[in-house]
Order: structure tokens, then sequence, then C-alpha cells
């Protein structure tokens, strides 16, 4: 409890009235001033409850802004005179200055806290409003070289505070603009830009487009979500090792959605003698193409053709696999991914009038495949395994291990298509 | 059926079907709360919307009344989203400033479909675009300073394709 206090009178440089060093020896507890701070902390939760309703926050903002900006000035002075009053052991005395502060402005003490905390971490969803509305509000050159050490998400959340949106128009238009959706709107609606189909590339393009969009960008929830969707139960309930949430859905091994992973093999078959000439023997140069193609869900969609990719990659695009497209699941391993696919020979059986389906084979293939990068993160999976399991019409099972040979098995390289994440279906929940 | 009137921020009044009006979440519990279902000549303020919103949130209403409840299962999901869109892509074939006001009407008013259907109707316009292209969009201006922008590109490099 009486660390909040020490903050304030340790960071002696934001007010004048503020802190003496003698403030900073430890004082004893009084039980009034516990119960005293505590209902006060209830009715301060209780209002900031109030205040985060839906259309509350220009409502709040338009009250701070009516407020003239020396009722706050004086409040944080009454409030730091209550500090330097109860380190000096007069309880009674600095509650009745608290009191005084907090009938000024009731916020007094979350604003003094965001003020004097040294650094925003990566769990503060929103920026919190305060008084500081000095700001600049537009591209500025006050950079100075300590800026560029620290880190640039604290830096612009310091930066956003105490703006009324979270992005200015460039022309006015007189219309409702994006800015003044309220922020809980605004991730919602980025839900919907990431998707199921985990397109974090278009929200890290909003989070470029200004300061307001960066922090909704970097909003920890949307990224956990992301990763959660991926790692399932083996995302852990922190990031752990990592930085963030976010850094981990780029560092972590994983596959990537928005595109295939392909490769092209290719090798030389001889043909039949000619008929009339004995002497020329023909051979072929025979290429074909496997296409990989992942869905955060788990399931994998694998194509083997003769066609260039341009050509069959349309036939990936939904998560259906029809024939020739082989459909089956995968899961990560740590640096590699296995997958299960499945292939089914049907053919079509007349049953007196009725046609039916019938199965006549089912080939399954056991894949594992080494995540890798090339050029950039995730991008290339190398061959670890290959085995084909056969179960034919008439009941025979047999099991098939591949040599992988270079030359048939090349790495298959990730290639972006741009239609497989251009329109978004559903939200990420 | 049994009707009620809405009333708008400008004033104007609705006469809407009870069923209609109850898609709102926020209309159906202050009916249900003030037990105002029986009363004939009660109007309904609503302060947050004004009337050519209202009107259109009526027309979304009245389209989607007989719409299923959400379906548990995936199977349907993909089906009934297909069908409604087209008509949804016309209904909001508006301009953005009406985009907008239809998200905050649908939020004060708490109707999930709507709400749903303008967010991922925002979502797509957002969805493959650079950031210059986004800005232009949406009218922003770029508050970022030269080099705070050339850090967030840096620090979004991971996902470019080189």
């Amino acid at each position: 409890m009486s660390n909040l206090f020490d903050d304030y009178g340790e960071s002696d440089d934001m007010s004048g009235t503020s802190a003496n060093s003698d403030l900073n020896k430890n004082e004893k507890q009084n039980d009034e001033l516990l119960y005293f701070r505590e209902k006060w902390q209830n009715e301060l939760s209780l209002r900031t409850q109030e205040e985060k309703g839906t259309h509350s926050k220009q409502s709040f903002h338009t009250r701070t802004e009516q407020e003239p900006n020396d009722a706050e000035t004086k409040a944080r002075q009454l409030f730091f005179k209550g500090i330097e009053l109860e380190k000096s052991g007069k309880i009674y005395e600095a509650l009745q200055y608290y009191r005084r502060a907090i009938q000024i402005e009731p916020d007094i003490e979350m604003k003094l806290y965001n003020k004097t905390k040294p650094k925003y971490t990566e769990e503060v969803s929103e920026p919190p409003h305060n008084e500081r509305l000095d700001e600049d509000d537009g591209r500025s050159s006050e950079e100075s070289d300590e800026d560029n050490e620290e880190e640039l998400l604290p830096r612009i959340q310091r930066k956003h505070q105490g703006r009324t949106s979270l992005c200015l128009p460039k022309f006015d238009r007189g219309t409702i603009h994006i800015g003044q959706l309220p922020v809980e709107i605004l991730l919602y609606i980025l839900r919907w830009v990431v998707s199921e189909e985990l397109d974090l590339r278009s929200l890290e393009a909003f989070s470029t487009v200004c300061r307001g969009f960066y922090l909704c960008g970097r909003d920890p929830e949307i990224w956990r979500l992301a990763c959660l969707r991926i790692w399932k139960f083996n995302c852990g309930s922190s990031p752990g090792e990592y930085k963030s949430w976010r850094s981990m859905y780029i560092e972590r091994p994983r596959v990537l959605f928005d595109g295939c992973y392909i490769s092209r093999t290719s090798y030389i078959r001889n043909g039949e003698n000619a008929f009339q000439d004995q002497f020329y023997r023909p051979w072929y140069l025979v290429a074909y193409y496997r296409l990989l193609r992942f869905f955060p869900d788990g399931t994998v969609l694998m194509l083997t053709s003769t066609e260039e990719p341009a050509q069959c990659i349309s036939s990936m695009k939904a998560k259906s696999a029809r024939y020739p497209v082989m459909s089956g699941y995968y899961r990560l391993k740590g640096d590699s991914v296995s997958l299960v696919v499945h292939r089914q020979d049907t053919k079509m059986v007349s049953q007196g009038l009725k046609k039916a389906q019938k199965e006549i084979s089912t080939q399954t293939h056991h894949m594992e495949f080494l995540i890798k990068p090339r050029r950039r993160k995730h991008t290339q999976l190398v061959w670890d395994r290959h085995s084909v399991f056969v179960k034919s019409k008439n009941g025979d099972e047999s099991t098939c291990n591949f040599e992988l040979m270079d030359n048939r098995y090349p790495p298959l390289i990730f290639s972006r298509v741009k239609s497989f994440s251009a329109v978004s279906e559903s939200p990420l929940v | 059926m049994p009707n009620i009137k809405l009333q708008s921020s400008d004033g104007e009044t609705f006469e809407v079907d009870v069923e209609i009006a109850k898609c709102s979440v926020t209309i159906k519990t202050m009916l249900e709360d003030l037990g105002m279902d029986d009363e004939e000549e009660e109007v309904v303020p609503l302060p947050n919307v004004n009337s050519a919103i209202l009107r259109k949130v009526i027309q979304w209403a009245t389209y989607h009344k007989d719409d299923p409840p959400p379906p548990e299962d995936d199977d349907n999901k993909e089906k009934r989203t297909d069908d409604i869109s087209s008509w949804d892509a016309d209904f909001l074939k508006v301009d953005q400033g009406t985009l907008f006001e239809l998200i905050l009407a649908a939020n004060y008013l708490d109707i999930k479909g709507l709400l749903d259907v303008t967010c991922k109707t925002v979502a797509n316009m957002i969805k493959g675009k650079a950031p210059e292209e986004i800005r232009k969009t949406f009218n922003i201006k770029n508050d970022f300073t030269a080099s705070e922008e050339e850090q967030v590109r840096k620090e979004n490099e991971w996902c470019e394709e080189k």
C-alpha cells in the first residue's frame, strides 16, 4: 500500500511543491488511514468503471477540458502536501489534504500515478488518459536523442496521453471520423481484421498509420488470442521466454497461413524407342509441384500437380478439399511440424437406380518437416520424414518409408497468396 | 402484433413491431425491466440515435427479423453468412460517416448482428492495405515523427516480403 506513495516521494522532479528527502522515511501504518484509503480507492474504482461505459470517453474528456487546469494543479499540490504530512506521521492532517484534493479532482491519485510511473508495460492495453493536454498534435521534430534509446511503445503511449481521439482527420469533412469510434469498438474491428485466418500482417500495416492506431495494434489481447489459436494447449498462460505475446507470435516456430509452401521436383524419365528410328531414344523431363497450405485451426491441404502453381493455387483457397487436393491435419512440435494427410480413391458405383460413392483404397501420408527461415522467419519446410500407409480395396495394408533424397525432396518454400487473406469471414475470438 | 414507438434524438417518432424492436438488447431489456409492453402510448426515447440512422437500423432489423438465432455448429454458419451478405452489402453501400454512425448505434442499441456486419465491412476496408492507403481511405493524419515511423516500420519488418 505504501509503495504507491513512496513512488510519488521518490520522483521529486515532477512538482515544485513535492517531497523532500526526509519523505522517504518509512512511516508506521495506521488503521484508520488504511480504512480510509480502502474506502476511497473503492470509490475511485467505481467512478472509473462508470466512466468506462461506451460513450463515456468523450464525455469524460469534455469534462476535463472544461475544468480549468489550475484546479488540477491545486489538487495535485494538496495531494502532495498530504503525502508529505503522512510521511512525517501526521495522519489526521494528511487525511484532510487528501480529502480536499479528491474533492477537486476525484481521479487525482490515478493521474499522479500515471505521471510518475517510470515506464508502461505491454500489459497496458489502452492508454490511460490524464491531464497532459499540452502535447503537440502533429508531426514534430521535438525528438531528443535520449528518446531514441527508449522503447517505442511506452514513448508513444506517453505522447498519446490526454488525446481525446485515437487519430485526427487530415481534412475536416464534417462527418463522423474513424477516430471518434470508442477504443473498444476499434479493437473489435481489429479482431475482424485479424480474423480466424490470423491476418496479423494487416494489423501491422494498421499500426503504421498513426500513433493511436499503433497503440491499438499493440493490444496484447489480440496477440495473445492469435498465439492461443496457433499453439493451443501448448501456448501457456504467459509469454514466458518471449518478451510479449507479439514477440512470441513473431519468433516462435510455426507455419505461415497467408499462402502456400511450394516445392518443385523434376526428374528424367526414359521413353520408349520410336518405332521407325531405333537409334533415337527419347527421354522426358518431368516436373511436378507439391503445395501445402496450412490453416490456423489445424487443417492442412496438400496438392501434387504437374501444373504451374499459379494455375492450381485457386483450388487451395477453400478449406474443404476437392479432388485432387488432399486434406488432413498438422501439429506443431517445437521447431517441426508433422502432418497426416489422407487420400481416398472413390469410384461411382451403381446400386440399382442409385449411384453411390464406394471407397476403393486409402492412402495416408505421414510427413514431418523442420521449420526454417529463408530470408524471413518460418518460410521454409525441410523434409524430415515421409511415409505412406496404403490400404487397398482388397484389404491389404502396407507401409512405405521413403528415403529423403535431396533431388526428390527439395524443401518447400513459402509464397504468399494475397487472395487467401483478402476478406474477413469471422472475427478472432 | 403490438407496436411500440421509438423516438430519435431529433424528435422523430417511428412505430415499430415490438418483436423487431426487441432485436436491440437495449430496447428489449428496457421493455422487460420497465414492463412497458402493455402501454400503447409509451414512447421509447433513443437520445443517441438520429432519425436517419434509426431509419436504417429499423430497415436492417425488419429484413433480419426472421433470421434464425446464431447456430452453434460450424456447418450452418458458413452458409448463413453467404446468404445474407449480398443484401447486407447493398444495405451498407453508404458513406463512411453513416457507416460509423451505424456502428455507434448498433453498439448503443446492442444489436450484435448489425455490429458484426458493420465492423466486418470496416475490417475489409482495412485488410490488405498499405499504411498510406489506410490513411487515404479513412482520412487520417499521420502524427508519427519521422524517427518514430522508421522505428515502427522496423518493428513490423518481420512480415514484409523480401
